[in-house]
């Protein structure tokens, strides 16, 4: 008898599947409104306002007098040499950033990995991890202070281990990256890492142990069966990174440079808050800002499909 | 069931929109200003509201001492409708009142010039002339025929939209603050010129005035990140002693057309001379990322002999050079002379915001009573504010006397002038260093509150640094372009202020040429700065030419 009506009630919910998902469920589907009003309202209606890149926008006009000049501020932006040079200075960090915030918690996950003092091991992600909720404002001003060539942490240091002399890290157009992508993955490698160490539980043992049979010893294992099982999320991670390959860091730049490194420090996120907000030309910091967001848009799409494709792995 | 999903959607949303439509309306219902029935005047207004505005247990904007005061004898009833606490969070909510057609407050001070340029060109508020006409008080009309071009951030084809909030006039102007203890140390007499400067900071820094057998103390603290003519660590006075001109500024030039300060020829010699004092040592190695907060640092912890700042320096942050150095002396000096004689510092401006009133507003008569009213208190003829502004807050009576220490007054001295609309006590351009000199240099007793808390309680060397810094007006350097940017400032200002910022820094440094100054002056026309100069003077003979 009871199989039977097990039987029946699958053929049914399969032949009808979406009206009967509905009727069970649609309880649930209700809580989901708010959430989707407030996606609504506060993110897809102020969207409205990117009209503003294609005008010249006047507050007392508003967007529905400003008069219409079409793609004229994103000609601008190619013109101008200032506008070519961030865009470049973004990319670089950037990538930097990408790459390395992939990499260095990838490495140091692997390693912590095989720690066995539970303790410690625990201590070590806590204290890495902390950084991330430190503010720019904040550690700008404690970045300055160690970097100083004048009696920084830092600079002692390297005199009284190399006998070089002071490097003005913060002033120097050939450090100024350097300094921006380290101090970066320092405050925000522990995410990821955490991310990382997660994914490696979830590894089956049972390959580690046939491999031990197999003979192979911790390097082995470590190239054969942890890094290809922590693949997808790799690029999960490094998917996800790619739409912000035009976000540089704002808050990190805007508390760290200043005159003597615009030349490879300024990013387009500063350069916007100079044009828009202390220059007031509102239209320009739109265009801007559009332009980076489809950039962005389009990278994570190609990201996607090169996931979907060579990993055969799908986030959404 | 999608339809019923649909439903609740819209009706979601058309719950929000009604929400939103509410405080809309909330707002809009007072914003208007109203005459009640016993012939009070209530006026709205919105303004900042920073943590050194204290208050006594229980009062706040709306209630205090002064709207007490306003209420009863002027018969005006202040209504705060809302504070924030930094100018950048008003400006946001003016500028979204603006945009959204909300109604603004009946009065509203406004510092941003591209903010009063838009309010005015969206017709929302109304032009003064008339009411300052009829309704200013003969002394107001004075100070501003005085001072015509305090008027110009808010004059539109002629026509004047504000009301100046004046700032001190030079109560941001530097001059040189040195550690007398260095100079006695070492036989040095105080600088009178560039040269003599030199050789102060040389010794300075070679002869070890901290005495602690290292070469570690710097000449001169300066602040550059955001441009050498600056507030506080100021480098203008350099610059002041080779020419006529201040980085940043739009002065007169020799035709009497505004021209911008920093493509002058006369720079050239001054960033020599920086250039020349960097590699010397004279100059803090970080000069070039140093904001005016952290370059003083070097000066606070006794590593740096001189620092050009204003007489307030002389509370913060010299006292706290003074405590971290026990036996540090630290006196005021005038600005050294150039080679020709010639001094200059940057001048602060004439004002610091611009009053504004909304179209609808009926009673500028009862705002002109009350700017008099509290202009009285500094003016020493107030029937009002005999002693002080309001008794237990700024002054205590004792056997008939006034008494304004801090530790007389019970509960601690507040300064009730945070609660005018002006934000503090009122000025008029020089007039508080022009009343210090005269109590430095007779040494008579304060008369009232105003002469003991702004002058007196801050000490002799405040009172000695604001005499010299009087006595040195004439070499004032102002900003004259008090406009709002204009059009190809808005589009080019950004490119060029970056590449003046570079090119000043990396001459400093050594790291380019001083000939590329001149490919800056060239670049600079090129890029915009000629249309730009153009456009700053036609804006000028458009504010100078009707008033």
């Amino acid at each position: 008898m009871q199989p039977t009506v097990d039987l029946k009630r699958q053929t049914t919910a399969v032949g009808t599947r979406k009206q009967w998902k509905l009727k069970g469920t649609w309880q649930l589907h209700t809580m989901l409104l708010p959430a989707l009003a407030i996606v609504f309202i506060f993110q897809y209606i102020p969207m409205f306002g990117l009209v503003m890149a294609f005008q010249d926008y006047e507050p007392w006009l508003g967007f529905l007098h400003s008069p219409w000049v079409g793609l004229e501020h994103f000609k601008t932006m190619f013109e101008y040499e200032d506008a070519r040079q961030v865009i470049w200075n973004t990319l670089v960090i950037s990538t930097l950033k990408i790459i390395f915030n992939l990499a260095v918690p990838l490495a140091f996950a692997l390693l912590l990995n095989e720690i066995y003092v539970m303790k410690f091991k625990r201590t070590v992600q806590t204290i890495v991890y902390l950084p991330h909720f430190l503010s720019w404002v904040i550690l700008g001003g404690i970045l300055i202070d160690i970097l100083s060539p004048e009696g920084g942490m830092v600079n002692r240091v390297l005199t009284a281990l190399f006998g070089i002399e002071p490097i003005f890290f913060l002033g120097d157009n050939d450090w100024f990256r350097t300094v921006v992508v380290v101090t970066d993955i320092w405050k925000e490698c522990g995410f990821n890492t955490i991310v990382f160490l997660a994914a490696l539980t979830s590894i089956n043992p049972s390959l580690y142990e046939a491999a031990i049979v197999d003979g192979a010893n911790r390097w082995q294992q470590t190239i054969y069966i942890t890094l290809p099982s922590m693949l997808p999320i790799i690029i999960v991670v490094g998917t996800l990174s790619l739409g912000n390959i035009l976000n540089a860091g704002f808050d990190q730049i805007l508390n760290l440079y200043n005159p003597l490194v615009y030349k490879t420090g300024d990013i387009i996120d500063t350069y916007v808050y100079r044009v828009g907000l202390l220059n007031g030309d509102f239209s320009y910091a739109t265009a801007v800002g559009l332009f980076k967001s489809i950039i962005s848009f389009i990278l994570v799409v190609i990201g996607y499909r090169l996931a979907y494709k060579y990993a055969n792995y799908k986030i959404f | 069931m999608l339809k019923k999903v649909f439903a609740t959607l819209t009706a979601t949303v058309l719950a929000a929109s009604m929400l939103a439509g509410c405080t809309d309306n909330e707002s809009a219902s007072s914003g208007g200003s109203s005459e009640s029935k016993d012939g009070k005047v209530t006026i709205t207004t919105v303004r900042t509201l920073k943590d050194d505005t204290k208050f006594r247990d229980g009062e706040d904007l709306n209630n205090n001492p002064i709207t007490r005061w306003s209420e009863k004898e002027l018969g005006i009833k202040w209504e705060t409708l809302w504070t924030v606490p930094n100018d950048e969070q008003y400006n946001n909510k003016i500028r979204l009142a603006l945009s959204s057609g909300q109604k603004l407050p009946n009065v509203f001070k406004v510092s941003d010039g591209q903010l009063i340029n838009d309010l005015i060109r969206s017709g929302k508020v109304m032009p003064v002339d008339e009411a300052i006409e009829k309704y200013a008080s003969p002394r107001l009309k004075e100070i501003y025929e005085q001072f015509p071009e305090a008027f110009y951030p808010a004059t539109v084809d002629g026509k004047r939209y504000g009301i100046p909030r004046f700032s001190g006039g030079n109560g941001s102007d530097s001059l040189l603050w040195i550690r007398k203890d260095w100079l006695d140390k070492l036989g040095l007499q105080p600088p009178k010129t560039i040269e003599d400067l030199e050789k102060i900071m040389d010794a300075f820094v070679n002869k070890d005035p901290d005495g602690n057998g290292k070469k570690d103390t710097i000449g001169l603290t300066l602040a550059s990140k955001n441009g050498l003519a600056t507030w506080l660590a100021d480098g203008s006075f350099i610059f002041g002693a080779y020419g006529n001109y201040v980085p940043g500024s739009w002065s007169k030039g020799e035709d009497g057309s505004l021209v911008y300060g920093s493509v002058q020829p006369s720079m050239k010699k001054a960033l020599e001379k920086l250039n020349e004092w960097y590699k010397k040592g004279y100059l803090d190695k970080e000069v070039g990322i140093l904001d005016e907060q952290t370059a003083i640092e070097s000066f606070v912890a006794g590593k740096s002999g001189i620092i050009s700042a204003p007489p307030w320096a002389a509370g913060w942050p010299i006292t706290d050079a003074l405590k971290n150095n026990p036996g540090a002396v630290v006196e005021p000096y005038p600005l050294p002379s150039g080679p020709d004689g010639k001094i200059g510092r940057r001048g602060e401006g004439l004002v610091t915001g611009m009053f504004l009133f909304s179209k609808d507003f009926k009673h500028m008569d009862k705002f002109f009573e009350y700017l008099d009213a509290i202009y009285g208190y500094i003016y020493n003829d107030s029937t009002y504010f005999e002693y002080g502004l309001a008794e237990g807050y700024d002054y205590v009576m004792k056997d008939g006397k006034p008494v304004y220490d801090a530790d007389e007054i019970p509960g601690g001295k507040i300064d009730p002038g945070k609660y005018f609309i002006t934000e503090d006590i009122p000025t008029v351009p020089y007039m508080l260093y022009e009343l210090a000199e005269e109590l430095y240099t007779t040494k008579r007793d304060a008369k009232n509150a105003y002469e003991y808390t702004k002058i007196v309680s801050q000490g002799e060397p405040y009172m000695k640094a604001a005499t010299i810094v009087n006595q040195q007006n004439q070499y004032r350097i102002e900003n004259e372009f008090t406009g709002p940017p204009t059009k190809t400032m808005q589009k080019r200002s950004e490119f060029l202020t970056k590449m003046e910022r570079e090119t000043f820094a990396n001459i400093i440094y050594g790291r380019a040429p001083l000939s590329a100054f001149d490919d800056f002056v060239k670049k600079w026309e090129e890029s915009g700065g000629k249309e730009i100069t153009k456009e700053v003077n036609e804006w000028y003979q458009s504010v100078k030419g009707e008033k």
